[in-house]
């Protein structure tokens, strides 16, 4: 898998560029629109990543003119403005994901892989396993070793979202956003509470502990 | 100004004004004299005819009364007789032939032979010419019983004068008329653009120095540009404010962030100070992280504040069902009220509809509800009341917690005000600064009632 990022601060540049190598993708960076443009022409990219403010030719321009050449590779657009207008112009100009500065390199991996896999289709699997955990979709129902988990409908959504993301960290903002549906922090602690609940249910009587906090970053599902 | 009066002159308004003034001005004084003049012209014209006319009748009764021989004695007499004679007399003969003609001496020279040839009717003019300047000789003819013709003219030179000079008066007087309607012109152009120069001026001084409190001066009239003046005065009265706004808000961001961010710093030193300890080092990298975190939420909801309070937070307004709002936030703040065992009373109809932006209405009503519950200990209970009166809809969050002391209760809309009860919990002391924000922001009210050890109560205000 490639990955272009464009992005002329070379610290946030390399660490974008050191943690997808980690998570396994081909990473090309570029500092400039120009230059950016010319590679996205030019390479197959599975994903591209596109700051906004660049230097001799913006973000939102270069993926207007990916977008004119019928280059169709999945966006996400980084831009340290936050507002709603600003989102809804990066999307409407052909981003496909909008991250705002800072952001948790969890978040922008998980949105990578995302789009990734939206962009091969979507494989939809009736039952996912993590280690001794087993999540039937259809039945809805949750068996850990041997024992059925009674969960509620939310405490269920978020497990499924961290066994879909096994492996990967994802922040609180992610959860309140897939669980929810809350495009915005309303800084309060509900998701450590949901979190908190879930692990009474699924964690506490058991000798291996699935979830796990990684703090600053948020959450993550690791099958041992 | 004057540096390129080509430039100048076309440019400024003042001086187009002017020159429209003093054209009208001109215009109508031409025409004013023009009027004077034909009227003047014509009537001199007009006593001139009446006087040859009566001059004809005195020789036609002296003809009456002596025939032919009468008629020559008179005028003999007329032109011999001292008296200054003042009009061309001229006897013919039933052919036209001239047998007595009298022309006064001072006049010009006229080609009088050539009235020989005209068979004159009555009450016909013949005009004149002389043969070396432009004097005209205006000749009324009498055809007598016996076939006699009697002429009597004037020379229109004296009235000729008259106008000549009457022009020359006009002339004259045309000059000053033109400055004086130039000085007028300028005059009223310069006192109506006053105000208009006086705004340049003090665009001029706010953009060369930066100075936004340089202002018009107060105009007393109440005309269009009176009006102009007192309201760009206005403007730049709410620019003043919004500017010291955003200037005290930038000031308090700043010092708002330096805390958190010494904190952020003194971890990451005593860090790097610390030798070889991976544990250490993960913990206070955890801690930064956590920080970084807060300074971030911190700023966010700063600029989410100042941008509401100065009026330039985009609200996306549509008709938003408030009671569909607190039901997600019930349901959103469910597990949290369950694991302090908090009971959460709800008492409002299904559909209540707001205009309001429906992301930051819920912000506020979250922020509200999360602070109930975090006010509330164990086995409290918080009750949520909607309702809608005339044009407005409530919202009220009733909690059973410690309350809010009397000295503090003007005070928790604050900017990262904590109480002291409120220190040891988790929170910036943004929430309430935001949802009063938020809620003026819809010109929508908020307030607070309390009793200590009793618990509050939030009311929210929101126009329908």
């Amino acid at each position: 898998m490639r990955v272009l990022v464009v992005e002329d601060d070379g610290k946030i540049a390399s660490f974008i560029r050191k943690g997808l190598e980690q998570a396994g993708f081909a990473v090309d960076h570029a500092a400039d629109g120009e230059d950016g443009l010319h590679l996205a022409l030019n390479e197959p990219y599975d994903v591209a990543v596109i700051d906004l403010m660049l230097p001799r030719r913006d973000g939102l321009s270069l993926i207007e003119e990916l977008r004119r050449k019928q280059v169709n590779t999945p966006v996400i657009i980084l831009s340290a403005r936050r507002s709603v207008d600003d989102r809804v112009k990066g999307l409407q100009t052909g981003g496909d994901d909008y991250l705002t500065k800072p952001f948790a390199f969890a978040e922008l991996l998980a949105r990578v892989q995302a789009l990734i896999r939206r962009a091969g289709g979507t494989e939809n699997p009736t039952r996912l396993v993590a280690g001794d955990l087993v999540m039937d979709l259809l039945a809805r129902e949750v068996i850990r070793g041997d024992a059925k988990i009674d969960l509620q409908p939310r405490e269920f959504s978020l497990l499924e979202y961290l066994m879909r993301q096994a492996g990967r960290a994802v922040s609180k903002t992610m959860i309140l956003e897939h669980v929810w549906d809350y495009s915005f922090d309303p800084q309060t602690n509900v998701v450590d509470v949901l979190v908190c609940r879930l692990r009474t249910k699924v964690d506490r009587d058991f000798e291996t502990k699935l979830i796990q906090t990684i703090r600053g970053v948020g959450y993550v599902l690791k099958p041992s | 100004m004057f540096s390129n009066p080509l430039k100048w002159f076309r440019q400024t308004l003042s001086l187009r004004l002017t020159l429209w003034y003093s054209a009208i001005f001109v215009v109508s004084s031409l025409v004013l004299f023009a009027a004077a003049y034909l009227f003047l012209a014509n009537s001199l014209c007009q006593k001139d005819h009446e006087a040859i006319l009566g001059k004809l009748k005195d020789y036609q009764a002296q003809y009456q009364a002596g025939g032919v021989i009468a008629l020559r004695n008179e005028i003999k007499f007329q032109k011999y007789g001292g008296k200054r004679q003042e009009y061309f007399v001229r006897l013919a003969g039933p052919h036209n032939r001239t047998l007595f003609l009298s022309l006064p001496e001072q006049w010009a020279d006229f080609d009088l032979a050539s009235l020989e040839g005209n068979h004159p009717s009555r009450q016909t003019w013949i005009h004149l010419k002389a043969r070396d300047d432009e004097n005209i000789l205006e000749i009324v003819s009498l055809r007598l019983k016996d076939g006699y013709i009697l002429q009597v003219g004037k020379n229109t030179e004296t009235r000729e004068e008259f106008l000549e000079s009457f022009r020359g008066i006009f002339l004259g007087v045309m000059l000053p008329v033109i400055l004086l309607g130039f000085l007028g012109g300028h005059f009223l152009s310069s006192r109506a653009l006053r105000p208009i120069r006086q705004l340049i001026q003090t665009v001029q001084t706010i953009t060369a120095t930066g100075d936004i409190e340089a202002r018009m001066p107060d105009s007393p009239s109440s005309d269009e540009l009176g009006e102009l003046s007192r309201l760009f005065n206005r403007m730049l009265e709410k620019i003043e404010a919004l500017i010291k706004g955003i200037k005290g808000t930038l000031d308090n961001v700043a010092h708002d962030l330096r805390t958190p961010l010494t904190r952020l710093r003194g971890t990451a030193e005593t860090a790097v100070q610390t030798p070889d300890d991976p544990v250490a080092w993960r913990e206070a990298l955890g801690d930064c992280l956590e920080e970084s975190e807060r300074i971030l939420t911190m700023l966010n909801t700063l600029m989410d504040i100042t941008e509401a309070e100065t009026g330039t937070l985009p609200l996306d307004k549509a008709q938003v069902n408030l009671a569909g709002l607190l039901e997600d936030i019930l349901d959103l703040y469910r597990y949290v009220a369950e694991d302090k065992q908090i009971t959460v009373t709800n008492d409002f109809p299904e559909e209540l509809w707001v205009t309001a932006d429906e992301n930051r209405l819920r912000q506020a009503l979250a922020n509200l509800l999360d602070n109930a519950l975090k006010y509330t200990p164990a086995g409290g209970r918080v009750g949520v009341k909607a309702w809608e009166a005339g044009q407005q809809a409530f919202v009220t969050f009733q909690d059973s917690g410690v309350g809010i002391p009397p000295e503090d209760l003007p005070r928790i809309w604050e900017r990262l005000y904590r109480g002291d009860q409120s220190r040891s919990l988790r929170g910036l002391g943004l929430g309430l600064s935001l949802v009063k924000a938020i809620i003026q922001a819809h010109d929508g009210q908020v307030s607070v009632t309390s009793t200590l050890g009793v618990g509050a109560t939030f009311e929210i205000k929101l126009p329908k």
